[in-house]
């Protein structure tokens, strides 16, 4: 017999980071075989396998979202040169004539103005190539898609240009990409492309995981959501 | 127009990749993990739940096996309808949280028999002596 406690970190692990399926009668489960003598060890095994298994479940359940996450932010290059082309980039993204902070907030509302309506496009699409392949796309809440689908592109295009703070791309990048054609900026897959491409998949994907449901309303589990 | 509608949606359904992986998904044949829980499910009876079927499984498997792959499974079963599950009372020694009981539907029995007869079947016409060659050459 173990008189002791399980370890509180990993069932604090277990209650929080466990998403699908039954996680009172597993927490129940464990605390029972820990208390009958298994060790804080098998403990440990078995909440980090459960948390494993039930994202594994979760991933595969949204499989054909963050394909089409995927495919969809193929396109964002091109997507992105539109601004350029049509000026409306030197018209209402050029922001250096605005003082810091200002500049700064200006240019990331029309980046996050871009990059929603991009989203929202391919959710549309998206929703269309359901209706005909699979029927009717449940929709789970447009707000929460809306709200983490910004939250989760913010933090990945954060993550971008920390990452170009540190590998700066080619000084003549403005030149290079003013020249490109929209096939070209689409068949191109060089690294500084795909970490464009990086911020529109996390967006797309974490929209539609939020927003749609191939399940009828009241079959989605409240525990799909990933907390 | 309803027809040539129906007929592209029909034709997009054919090619549409995704429609292969959903039919995959539906397969009706147990695997043998599955198996083996639905047989562990009989065996305990009234008291099937995730300690006891764990436990078992690892008794006779002869390693570790995770409660969690346990439910992920279980739950498969269930969606399939080879199972049921009902909630228990909360114990003071779960830390207050009930148990899950699994029992096995009738359909469940069903298929365990089907894959029984099927994989008596294929024993019987694999011969001793060609068994006994391939655990040798391996």
């Amino acid at each position: 017999m173990n008189h002791g406690k399980p370890p509180a970190l990993a069932t604090w692990m277990l209650d929080h980071l466990k998403s699908r399926g039954s996680n009172e009668a597993l927490s129940g489960d464990l605390l029972e075989a820990f208390r009958t003598g298994r060790s804080a060890g098998w403990y440990w095994y078995q909440v980090i396998a459960a948390i494993a298994i039930a994202w594994g479940r979760n991933v595969w359940h949204h499989r054909v979202t963050l394909f089409f996450a995927a495919v969809w932010s193929v396109f964002s290059p091109a997507w992105l040169l539109l601004p350029v082309r049509s000026n409306l980039d030197s018209l209402v993204g050029d922001t250096s004539h605005i003082p810091f902070p200002w500049s700064f907030i200006c240019a990331s509302v029309f980046g996050a103005v871009i990059a929603m309506l991009f989203i929202w496009i391919g959710v549309a699409v998206y929703s269309t190539f359901h209706l005909l392949a699979f029927g009717k796309l449940f929709c789970q809440s447009v707000w929460m898609g809306f709200f983490w689908g910004l939250v989760a592109y913010a933090l990945a295009q954060a993550c971008k240009i920390a990452i170009d703070i540190h590998y700066p791309q080619p000084a003549n990048h403005a030149v290079h990409w003013g020249s490109l054609t929209v096939l070209g900026v689409i068949e191109s897959f060089g690294t500084w492309r795909t970490l464009l491409r990086f911020p529109y998949f996390i967006g797309t994907a974490t929209t539609l995981w939020f927003f749609a449901s191939r399940d009828k309303p009241e079959q989605v589990h409240a525990s799909s959501r990933p907390w | 127009m309803i027809n040539a509608t129906s007929r592209f949606t029909n034709g997009l359904r054919k090619w549409y990749f995704f429609a292969s992986v959903e039919v995959m998904a539906d397969r009706s044949y147990l695997g043998e993990f599955e198996l083996m829980l639905l047989l562990v499910v009989i065996r305990l009876g009234e008291e099937a739940y995730g300690v006891p079927v764990a436990h078992e499984l690892e008794q006779y498997r002869g390693r570790i096996v995770s409660v969690g792959s346990v439910y992920a499974a279980l739950e498969r079963l269930e969606a399939k309808g080879l199972i049921t599950s009902s909630l228990g009372d909360p114990t003071p020694e779960r830390g207050g949280k009930a148990k899950r009981y699994f029992r096995i539907t009738k359909a469940g029995l069903r298929q365990v028999h089907d894959t029984r007869r099927v994989l008596t079947r294929l024993w019987r016409t694999i011969p001793d002596f060609k068994l006994e060659f391939h655990l040798e050459e391996r």
